[in-house]
């Protein structure tokens, strides 16, 4: 159910048996718009211009208040869900073969067997007969080009409201009643009495009574006749007093308070006018002039709401409402991505003219930049030398420096190595991986940039454990002057290890052996000093 | 269809239709490859105004630099940075390098010169002019040697660097030797080999071709 201020504005078709009632409702209310009896010439025409031109063309709801109409309950066996439609579709038809509008509505209540157990479901299968008035109200209702909200029955569509009005009725505390029998005039004079149980519809009559405005109690003892009547119907449907019963009756409050009086089945009897009714339901009834009558309650709760419990099923209404739904649609889709084209509109829009502004403002600012460069690039032009050559002459003179071997520091660090008791017979450096001519193809330097090896003889008498100790530690302090370079030992003066190789001369050849010097070499590599 | 719907729906719809259509086309067909064009225009532009704004900082930091630079400049050309590599140059300084370095004797070697690409160089129309050098010097004491390298460093025009250098005590010091010093002779007790690495920037004019060699 929509809000007061959001319920659909529609145009409600009242069939009943002896007339059409044309209703507009919408959030201000219930409005009759016209009446227009079945044997009226130009039937078609005259409604459909009504409906075109009086109501607007808004969507047209048709709910069917005739006394005709079909109910039965049917059960159905417990079947997969993927059948379960079939299965109802099926049984609707054998129920009601020659009756083309119809369709099946499940009650909450689930039918068992013997054991208890689930057995299936139970369903209302309702169909009207195609008639004639049918016929008509289609007719017109496609010549005014309306849209079919839907075609529903009135006793169906109200089952739920009368639930309802029957809770806000009912005092706080007071225990709910699972039958509830709502009794209510309608204009054209019959007398509609809907019967619910657990909310489910479970009995509907329409009785044609004569309203007598000047003998109330006559008029209250006829109502009370038919109330009777509907009760011992529902005693064939399993009704027990015990199980509650409320009753609500639209009316007059003298007429109400008669056929209070007069019913002696224990129940919760309620009498309102149908204005007291909307207002418990919160729902605008505009102005009525006669309050006693139901069918304006009927209307404004069925006419708002967005979702029906039973639509009635056939192929004459799909004819019509489904094109006519589909074009609503996709005029509602079409109004949705004209909105949101519109909308990218001005998003694209809006980015371009930001960037047209940058643009501006950027080759503005650039324009401003290129002169103060040229103005630059003038005034060192105008200095009158090469600023080119001062920095590229300075940037190979510096590259070149960076290789250089810096013979004179690394000699001083030797010389600080050796001390007063070594000495040097022959040294040689030559340059490493790292080239000048590398440079000069644009490479970096690379490492080491020199590669140095010094030789030290010892004399033949020199004990080789303290000569090699000697060069151990020659070692160590260079390696310690040259800390980020690499100092190693090429050679010994005289080394046993498994990697030498030694020749040993004895006897005669022994005698003729000269002791030669000891000679010991150390390399030294790295990075520019 | 039209009996059900409606002229008035379907002249609705069909309105509708082609103002969705018209925008989408304006739109997707349009305005947005307009979009992406001005895009690309802003990208640009802002990189053109970042290079600029950069190239003037750079000629402002050269500015900033060149009294220190043209100081090392002039420094440069003093020392013949920029000179041609004369060979009756480069003799009457190893001649005067023997005098002053005290060694006993030295047999200088200058290689004819060849041009080397350089990117720098380049860049302001100059070449590498590049002569190895090879010299093998006889002295009595090894800082001799060393004083000659110095002052070969300090003298030749150009950069001079050392790619070789070897070192090597030729005699010890006996009764002989030391007599020797003692009349004094100075005997040769140290050999050197040298090998070197002369360069010069000159400008690409002065590059000699085989044709400007038959001119």
């Amino acid at each position: 159910m929509s809000l007061s201020f959001l319920a659909p504005s529609r145009t409600v078709l009242l069939v009943s048996d002896e007339a059409l009632f044309i209703y507009s409702t919408g959030a201000k209310g219930v409005r009759l718009v016209d009446t227009v009896p079945w044997s009226a010439e130009n039937f078609v025409d005259n409604v459909a211009q009504i409906l075109s031109k009086d109501c607007g063309g808004k969507p047209v709801l048709v709910l069917n208040d005739m006394v005709e109409q079909h109910y039965r309950k049917e059960r159905i066996p417990k079947v997969s869900v993927m059948d379960k439609q079939n299965v109802v579709k099926r049984k609707l038809m054998v129920a009601f073969q020659s009756y083309p509008i119809r369709a099946a509505l499940p009650l909450k209540e689930k039918s068992k067997d013997k054991k208890g157990k689930k057995a299936g479901s139970s369903f209302i299968f309702a169909a009207i007969p195609a008639t004639d008035i049918f016929d008509k109200i289609i007719a017109a209702t496609r010549k005014s080009l309306a849209p079919i909200a839907g075609f529903c029955l009135l006793p169906i569509e109200s089952s739920d409201m009368v639930q309802k009005l029957s809770e806000k009725l009912a005092s706080k505390g007071q225990k709910k009643s699972k039958w509830k029998v709502f009794i209510g005039l309608h204009k054209g004079g019959g007398l509609r009495q809907v019967v619910t149980c657990n909310g489910d519809l479970a009995l509907t009559r329409m009785t044609p009574v004569t309203e007598n405005e000047e003998d109330v109690s006559q008029w209250a003892s006829d109502v009370y006749q038919e109330f009777t009547a509907t009760m011992s119907y529902l005693s064939r449907f399993g009704f027990n007093a015990a199980e509650g019963l409320d009753v609500v009756f639209i009316s007059e409050s003298a007429a109400g308070e008669k056929l209070g009086e007069l019913i002696e089945t224990p129940c919760n009897y309620y009498s309102v006018s149908s204005q007291e009714a909307a207002d418990l339901l919160k729902m605008p009834l505009g102005y009525q002039e006669d309050l006693k009558y139901a069918d304006v309650l009927h209307l404004a709760w069925a006419g708002r709401k967005n979702k029906f419990i039973l639509p009635m099923k056939a192929k004459v209404i799909d004819k019509v409402s489904q094109p006519r739904q589909v074009a609503t649609l996709v005029s509602f889709i079409l109004v949705l991505a004209l909105g949101y084209q519109a909308y990218n509109l001005m998003g694209v829009f809006e980015s371009l003219s930001q960037n047209w502004e940058e643009i501006d403002s950027t080759e503005s600012q650039k324009s401003n930049l290129t002169l103060q460069y040229d103005k630059e690039v003038k005034k060192k032009q105008d200095m009158g030398f090469d600023i080119q050559l001062i920095q590229s002459s300075l940037a190979i003179y510096d590259d070149l420096n960076n290789r250089q071997i810096k013979i004179d520091e690394l000699f001083k660090k030797l010389s600080a190595g050796l001390g007063r008791d070594l000495r040097i017979d022959e040294i040689k450096v030559k340059r490493g991986g790292g080239t000048v001519s590398s440079f000069i193809r644009g490479e970096k330097p690379e490492i080491p940039i020199f590669i140095l090896t010094m030789q030290m003889t010892f004399p033949s008498s020199t004990d080789v454990k303290k000569g090699n100790m000697e060069v151990q530690k020659l070692r160590e302090k260079l390696q310690t002057l040259l800390n980020d370079h690499t100092v190693m030992i090429t050679k010994l003066l005289e080394d046993y290890e498994y990697s030498e190789e030694i020749v040993v001369e004895t006897g005669s050849a022994g005698v003729k052996n000269v002791k030669q010097d000891y000679v010991a070499e150390i390399s030294i590599e790295g990075p520019r000093l | 269809m039209i009996n059900v719907i409606g002229i008035r729906r379907i002249f609705l719809l069909g309105i509708l239709i082609v103002l969705n259509a018209s925008i989408g086309a304006l739109v997707y067909l349009y305005l947005v490859p307009m979009q992406d064009d001005t895009d690309r225009s802003v990208r640009r532009l802002r990189s053109d105004v970042r290079n600029l704004k950069y190239d003037i900082d750079q000629i402002k930091i050269e500015f900033e630099q060149l009294d220190e630079q043209q100081n090392r400049f002039d420094a440069l050309k003093e020392t013949g940075f920029f000179d041609v590599q004369d060979r009756s140059t480069a003799k009457e300084i190893f001649n005067e390098i023997q005098n002053q370095s005290q060694v006993i004797s030295a047999v200088v070697s200058v290689k004819s010169g060849t041009v080397e690409e350089n990117k720098e160089a380049q860049k302001a129309n100059h070449k590498i002019l590049y002569s190895p050098i090879e010299i093998e010097i006889e002295a009595f004491d090894d800082s001799d040697i060393y004083r000659y390298i110095d002052l070969a460093q300090k003298n030749l025009p150009g950069h001079l660097s050392v790619d070789y250098i070897e070192i090597s005590r030729t005699r010890d010091i006996s009764p002989t030797v030391l007599r020797a010093i003692a009349a004094g002779a100075s005997p040769v007790l140290i050999k050197s080999l040298i090998k070197l690495s002369w360069r010069t920037i000159i400008p690409e004019s002065q590059v000699i071709t085989p044709e400007s060699r038959n001119r």
